[in-house]
């Protein structure tokens, strides 16, 4: 019940005008970031991040999560539409969702995607009202090593479930360490790696690796290959067919569950929550031919668990401080830009705050369902906005927004040498998530490591001794030696094969 | 004769990047009168990083298909070449130009090679001025004005 009256304390922040514009602005920029190809979540929510400077952190942070899970929502109006995934996470929707178009169904693979995400959406937030205090009351146990094994998991996780390689995973995850590292040691007030130079004494900024390595590299992908839209299909009709309803709402139900559960794993992304949904999906229907032809569960269930990992993403960033995937290491980036730290003493700390954001989900959440449904047309004409046209405007949009954070042109040539980086990263397979993910959590891994080694009398051990930390270093050993030992079986992920269906 | 895919070059430059890294290191004290010093993890994740690489390097030699995607030829590298050297330049030109003279030329070229040149000019002027309205008078970044004060 104490809950509850939190909740209700928090729908007072989200409803006040200032915070609700904030959040119909955030969710509207998710639905355009989703709905344009060629701009994903986390190159959009970097580019806006200096926007937020001026404002109070829950708005914010309102509008920048709103961003996030707005996201979701507009990138399969593209797949279904045009065939082109407006953002990962829709690129499964595309199958079935593209086929029940060219059906004339368009209207009816918006419509249950629409539902499907605002249940799995809402649910998310209601297992992140209630989860969340008992988990952070949980964490606050934590010590450094605790902290220390809980990062090393949550990387070694994201290294194990997304990449081929286990090598190169690790290669991208210790390259963003070195990079964190650069400038000055908040330990010791060391200066570190400056190479004599002013502008990197308080380091690389986060703004300016991410919309390097995510934004930039992405238009550079994107210049490579001419980019040609086909025209949209029509959309009438969005509810399904009588019959269909039961076998919709059953998929909508366990893309929940997944999706939900998924979004809990540090690491794994939204990516994982739709393929294995659909994967899912595929395995209980009775007749699984008729997936690929316009299947409606092979819409229902990947669009739903891709939003109730969004939402279930902000559980282990609201309760541990550890984000689950690389946009929400961006929103991790903008707390501490606002000089907030997410983690268990969040909701002791700033509880008006906490509520005030997951208030604000729910109210973004049903703005999204009225853009998704009376809405759909208004936003398949965007998609058709092209793309010569858009991508000058977000590039100077990136340079104004980095040169914004420190007035400094250096940052910007930062951040294009990044953009390069991440674009050759992405064509030697490495993976730019755990490059980022280190590089945010970079001076959290460094100062619980030292602070743990300074209390331990017996080095390294001191993270198997304790009960807590003994569990997570020794889980993270586990998957670190399952996933090098499927690599050098030579076997394909399961993850990897499923995507090629 | 066997040419090297570009995973053993990517290879090389990581090893070279953490053997600087962890001859930099060496610079810092690796334990302090508390415990580890701030050279103790630059030198353990560049040692790690410096082994990767050598795995790395092995991995892409012995592979026989390449992983990730092909490197861009012809048009496709040409594409990509041009919009980093054209950021490159509206980088070197923004404290010389000023921000606004140098976005206009910046969107401008980057938009004649799709439209008309009337209608490239006149959409790099109307978004280079709401930037600067935006950016400039309503957020107060102060946006660098170079030769002509603007």
């Amino acid at each position: 019940m104490e809950t509850l009256g939190l909740l209700l304390g928090g729908f007072e922040h989200a409803l006040t005008l200032w915070n609700l514009f904030y959040c119909l602005v955030g969710v509207s920029i998710g639905m355009l970031v989703g709905v344009l190809p060629g701009l994903g979540p986390v190159a959009g929510t970097a580019l806006l991040i200096p926007l937020t400077f001026g404002m109070e952190p829950i708005s914010a942070i309102i509008m920048l999560s709103g961003i996030f899970y707005g996201s979701m929502y507009g990138g399969t109006i593209t797949s279904v539409l045009l065939n082109t995934p407006g953002e990962s996470a829709s690129v499964i929707t595309c199958i079935d969702g593209y086929q029940m178009a060219r059906q004339g169904r368009a209207g009816t693979a918006l419509g249950v995607a629409a539902i499907g995400s605002f249940i799995g959406g809402v649910a998310a937030i209601i297992g992140l009202t209630f989860l969340g205090p008992p988990l952070a009351e949980f964490a606050l146990r934590f010590g450094p090593p605790e902290y220390f094994s809980l990062l090393v998991l949550g990387l070694l996780m994201l290294i194990g479930l997304m990449g081929k390689s286990v090598i190169r995973g690790l290669i991208a995850a210790s390259f963003g360490l070195i990079l964190s590292l650069i400038g000055m040691d908040p330990v010791s007030g060391a200066i570190r790696f400056t190479f004599g130079r002013l502008e990197l004494m308080e380091g690389l900024d986060f703004v300016v690796v991410a919309m390097g390595l995510f934004g930039i590299s992405e238009i550079l992908s994107n210049a490579e290959n001419q980019m040609k839209l086909e025209k949209p299909a029509k959309i009438h009709k969005l509810l399904p067919e009588k019959e269909e309803w039961g076998p919709t709402l059953k998929s909508i139900a366990r893309g929940t569950g997944l999706g939900f559960l998924i979004g809990l794993i540090p690491g794994a992304n939204s990516v994982i929550a739709s393929i294995l949904s659909y994967s899912l999906e595929r395995k209980v229907a009775k007749d699984p031919s008729r997936f690929g032809k316009g299947a409606i569960e092979g819409v229902a269930g990947p669009e739903t668990a891709n939003n109730a990992h969004s939402g279930a993403a902000m559980i282990p960033l609201f309760t541990l401080g550890i984000p689950s995937s690389p946009t929400v290491a961006v929103i991790l980036g903008a707390f501490i830009m606002h000089g907030l730290t997410p983690g268990p003493a969040l909701y002791q700390n700033n509880p008006d705050f906490v509520w005030g954001v997951i208030a604000s989900m729910f109210i973004g959440n049903l703005i999204l369902l009225i853009f998704n449904l009376p809405l759909a047309r208004v936003w398949a004409k965007v998609a058709m906005v092209p793309y010569q046209f858009l991508y000058p405007l977000i590039l100077i949009i990136a340079v104004l927004g980095v040169y914004s954070i420190r007035s400094s042109l250096w940052d910007v040539g930062f951040m294009i040498f990044f953009g390069v980086v991440g674009y050759l990263m992405k064509k030697l397979d490495l993976p730019l998530a755990a490059t980022v993910l280190t590089f945010v959590l970079g001076s959290q891994i460094e100062s619980t490591l030292l602070q743990s080694l300074a209390t331990s009398h017996n080095g390294l051990l001191i993270f198997f001794e304790r009960p807590i930390s003994g569990t997570l270093i020794s889980l993270a050993i586990v998957i670190l030696v399952v996933s090098l030992i499927s690599g050098w079986k030579k076997r394909r992920s399961a993850l990897a094969s499923d995507f090629e269906l | 004769m066997m040419t090297w895919n570009k995973g053993v070059w990517a290879g090389i430059v990581f090893a070279l990047f953490a053997l600087t890294f962890f001859f930099l290191s060496l610079e810092f004290p690796y334990s302090s009168p508390l415990g580890p010093g701030p050279g103790f993890l630059p030198l353990w994740i560049s040692g790690l990083m410096l082994v990767l690489s050598v795995f790395y390097i092995a991995e892409s030699i012995k592979s026989k298909e390449e992983a990730g995607e092909p490197m861009p030829r012809g048009a496709g590298l040409r594409g990509v070449l041009f919009v980093v050297l054209s950021l490159i330049c509206y980088l070197i030109l923004i404290p010389i130009l000023g921000f606004l003279a140098a976005s206009v030329l910046f969107l401008f070229t980057l938009f004649v090679r799709e439209t008309k040149w009337y209608s490239s000019l006149g959409a790099a002027l109307a978004v280079s001025f709401s930037l600067v309205w935006l950016f400039g008078s309503v957020l107060k970044v102060d946006l660098p004005s170079g030769i002509f004060g603007l």
